[in-house]
């Protein structure tokens, strides 16, 4: 994944049907996080594949939703957290080209321009205390959408496409938060596909659910392959195992998480190099 | 065995002790309720025995030294005082409060909370004397006599004005980090996660403050009295001066005998009543009200 040294090409001197375009849609260089001055994530040097799944695994307390958080800068919302270095978020993404690749390390960046493109799911199902169509429609309507028709039919399939339609369709009306956990984190991924972004961020977004709930979103992220660029942050390696083609693997060095391989799905599970992840993927360490 | 814990039986003893210490407590304060309200009561006894209830509204007028007893008036008084405060508070309190924690620096918040913690602290009758001197005029200036609904209301919505902006601000920043993330994270700005999000999610805690600080506008007392011209009759524009409940019990306390003395304290547990149907009326509407 990290084989493209050479610093990114600015797109903007780019011809829009330039074959050489590298298929990433994220790109970290030499990243590092801070809290309140202490470095808590450094030297991340990570391409983030388009329209792949990307499993980002390791020990608690290593970065990992810290990484994630930065990826639609929600660090925003954290008082005293810094980004330094260089992170990059593909023009690719974006359903209207030319205008370069976005530096998601600008203090002018359009965060709701990033967000729109890039949506997330989290660990704790959050729906709205709203109704159910309320949850779908305040996203829509906040980005323009106002047309009476077209979000009744964007509404009605990102329920669809979250398999809840069927389940929901006659309480629209009723509040989200009366819903079981597992259909309440598939509200929230339905949340988050209405707006029709290219990215998700999961962060650990089955662990809060019983098994049988668990597997039917994880059934989701599965039918989700190929449209959407995913990072999914997970402790369940074989979930990891199962949904990744590619995995990032975070570790605690000296003191501050770092990223110590990057791989393949078969590569790092079949075949790690660095011992600590050898470790790890066995189940013996972290 | 020879640990230096506490024995199973010795920890087993202690916490009985202070089961009974706690449930002599809260004996204590309910009894105390209990025995306010049952005195109330008794005290209203004869009142509500020898006048036909229906007799407070339709007695001609309230003239208690020659058995004339219509409080409807002075019940009208009260609610109108109230529900004008209400307006006027709610509105600007809840809006204080959603500035406050979502709009405003963290020291421009902190600076307006203790602002408001002050406000709240200021006795009644100070509330009282301001109106009296600063409103009263203002309000005489446009029609006289300025003594009444309006100058009450006034008084009144800026003496609760910090239970409402206190509670509300309280319930907001209560609201879950993860839904504010969330809202974020779809792309919402400031306004949009503060209005629809957040209060939403908070509805629960300021209505809760709603219903204490209309509890507080029903009983409040000499601040209103001060102001609201105290003539008894049915509030009919903002600028009447009427008579509330409180007040009448306050002016009248001091020489009432007999049916009289009774009809006021009747009047005392009929506030009462109000207060506490406002409360189970806020229980029952929103069960889940119980952490705000
Ligand atoms: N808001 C914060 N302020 C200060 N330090 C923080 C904050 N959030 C996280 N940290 C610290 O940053 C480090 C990385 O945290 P992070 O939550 O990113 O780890 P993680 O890999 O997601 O862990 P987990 O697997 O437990 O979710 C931890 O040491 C944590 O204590
Ligand atoms: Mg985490």
């Amino acid at each position: 994944m990290t084989t493209q040294l050479s610093p990114p090409a600015i797109a903007e001197t780019q011809t829009p049907d330039s074959v050489s375009t590298p298929d990433w849609a994220f790109r970290a260089t030499d990243l590092r996080i801070a809290y309140e001055g202490k470095t808590v994530l450094q030297d991340v040097d990570l391409n983030i594949a388009r329209r792949r799944i990307t499993a980002l695994i390791g020990p608690s307390g290593c970065g990992k939703t810290t990484f994630l958080q930065s990826l639609n800068r929600l660090t925003d919302m954290i008082p005293r957290c810094t980004v330094d270095g260089s992170l990059l978020l593909s023009e690719q993404v974006f359903k209207e080209q030319g205008f370069g690749d976005l530096d998601l390390g600008s203090p002018e960046l359009d965060v709701v321009r990033l967000r729109r493109r890039v949506g997330m799911i989290f660990q704790r199902p959050n729906p709205f205390p709203l109704s159910i169509r309320r949850n779908l429609e305040l996203p829509l309507r906040e980005h323009g959408v106002k047309d009476p028709e077209l979000l009744r039919r964007r509404i009605e399939k990102s329920l669809r496409d979250v398999g809840l339609w069927d389940e929901v369709a006659d309480r629209l009306e009723q509040t989200a938060t009366a819903l079981s956990g597992g259909q309440q984190q598939r509200l929230c991924l339905a949340r988050a596909l209405v707006l029709e972004p290219e990215i998700l961020l999961m962060d650990e977004p089955t662990s809060a659910l019983d098994p049988l709930a668990a597997a039917v979103v994880e059934d989701l992220i599965q039918s989700l392959r190929d449209r959407y660029t995913i990072v999914i942050v997970t402790h369940n390696l074989a979930q990891a195992r199962r949904l990744a083609d590619d995995v990032a693997v975070f570790w605690v060095r000296e003191g501050t998480g770092r990223v110590i391989e990057t791989g393949t799905v078969a590569q790092i599970f079949d075949r790690p190099q660095d011992p600590d992840t050898e470790a790890y993927v066995r189940g013996l360490r972290g | 065995m020879t640990s230096s814990k506490p024995s199973a039986s010795f920890r087993a003893a202690a916490d009985r002790c202070l089961t009974v210490v706690l449930v002599g407590a809260a004996a204590i304060a309910g009894g105390l309720v209990l025995w306010i309200v049952l005195f109330i009561a008794r005290e209203s006894m004869p009142a509500l025995l020898s006048i036909a209830p229906w007799r407070f509204a339709t007695d001609a007028s309230w003239h208690p030294q020659d058995g004339l007893f219509k409080i409807t008036p002075m019940v009208a008084a009260t609610l109108a005082i109230s529900l004008v405060a209400m307006c006027l508070a709610a509105p600007l309190g809840i809006a204080t409060a959603m500035f406050s924690s979502f709009f405003a620096p963290a020291r421009i918040a902190g600076l307006l909370r203790r602002w408001i913690e002050i406000l709240a602290g200021i006795p009644s009758v100070v509330y009282g004397l301001w109106g009296l001197t600063v409103l009263v005029p203002r309000i005489a200036a446009i029609q006289a006599p300025g003594l009444g609904l309006l100058a009450a209301s006034l008084v009144l919505a800026l003496m609760i004005l910090p239970t409402v902006a206190l509670t509300a601000e309280a319930a907001l920043r209560s609201v879950d980090e993860d839904l504010l993330r969330g809202a974020a994270a779809l792309g919402l700005d400031r306004t949009g996660t503060a209005l629809h999000v957040a209060l939403p999610a908070a509805k629960n805690g300021i209505f809760a403050g709603l219903v204490l600080a209309t509890a507080r506008a029903l009983g409040e007392t000499m601040a209103v009295l001060m102001v609201a011209g105290n003539v008894v009759q049915m509030p009919g524009s903002l600028f009447d001066s009427i008579r509330p409940l409180t007040a009448n019990i306050a002016l009248e306390m001091g020489y009432a005998t007999a049916d009289h003395r009774s009809v006021l304290f009747a009047s005392g547990l009929a506030l009462m009543l109000m207060v506490g149907l406002l409360v189970a009326l806020s229980t029952m509407s929103s069960p889940e009200a119980t952490d705000g």
